[in-house]
């Protein structure tokens, strides 16, 4: 059921070398492999955080996802960190790394570095770890972004009074084929907000893959 | 042993991934965990992976860690004490 006191506050998407936060596009790449894409991304969002050099491809695309989103918002400042929720989900898992751990294995060589990124739910835990998040999270996995599902999910977690806000979305990468939608969900007063609904979620969703 | 730190300062910042450091910034004394170079445990196990694969020394009483990893000179001393 709707809840009609959310509203989606921010967004943000990175897919086909670009980024954009909130309709507005921040960065047009000209990078051949995601690798540079990340690494210059990294360095267009002007952050110090060296622990991102170590993390796999996928959760360098959420943290840069939840980075932009949340650029200027110091999220665990302004909300009790125990109610702000991660809700994410894709269709790869983290079958990229995955197979990264197995070729490696399959050599005689078992990088724990690497075997700590063979699990999708990882980056929830980047994202919770770089922005002080202790709150409720979770990852699904399904062949299509499940948006209603997703939707009625939150809304069930605030409706209980778990959140105060939610990032929500889609993150899938796999090989050099990437694509992700996070979004910011939070209690409103102000009507001219965006409600959230799965029908603004689908709309800007579609509007942001299709560039 | 000069030779032996350069190639594992070298060495570190490539298994590590530590790509806003080079080499020559790690001081031979300097902590490598917490403080320091601010490493933390799955680095650790990085490092055994690579003394076994780089020197085919292997690690038999994991409580020798924090001795051993505690900076450039005390992993070159290892090193030289157990390598093959």
């Amino acid at each position: 059921m709707p809840n009609s006191s959310l509203a989606i506050s921010h967004f943000c998407s990175i897919n086909n070398n670009t980024i954009s936060k909130d309709s507005q596009l921040l960065l047009n790449s000209k990078a051949s492999l995601f690798q540079q894409f990340s690494d210059e991304a990294y360095r267009f969002c002007k952050v110090n955080y060296p622990k991102f050099h170590k993390m796999d491809n996928l959760s360098k695309l959420a943290f840069l996802s939840s980075e932009f989103l949340l650029q200027e918002f110091p999220i665990s400042k302004n909300y009790n960190p125990y109610r702000i929720g991660v809700i994410l989900s894709n269709k790869s898992a983290s079958l990229d790394t995955d197979h990264k751990y197995f070729n490696m294995v399959k050599k005689g060589v078992a990088s724990p570095a690497v075997f700590v990124y063979s699990l999708p739910s990882i980056m929830l835990g980047e994202i919770c770890i770089r922005n002080g998040i202790k709150g409720e999270n979770t990852f699904f996995i399904s062949d299509t972004y499940a948006i209603q599902e997703q939707v009625d999910y939150i809304n069930n977690l605030f409706t209980s009074n778990v959140f105060d806000i939610c990032i929500g979305g889609w993150v899938e990468l796999i090989g050099e084929t990437y694509e992700s939608f996070l979004f910011l969900v939070e209690k409103s007063t102000n009507n001219s907000n965006l409600a959230f609904t799965s029908e603004n979620i689908k709309k800007i969703y579609q509007d942001s893959i299709n560039g | 042993m000069d030779d032996l730190k350069v190639l594992l300062k070298k060495q570190i910042v490539e298994q590590l991934n530590l790509k806003e450091i080079k080499p020559e910034d790690i001081g031979d004394d300097q902590q490598l965990f917490v403080e320091g170079l601010g490493l933390d445990s799955i680095d650790v196990l990085e490092l055994i992976v690579l003394l076994q694969q780089e020197y085919g020394i292997k690690l038999a009483n994991a409580e020798e860690g924090p001795k051993i990893f505690q900076s450039i000179n005390t992993i070159a001393a290892f090193i030289e004490a157990n390598r093959k």
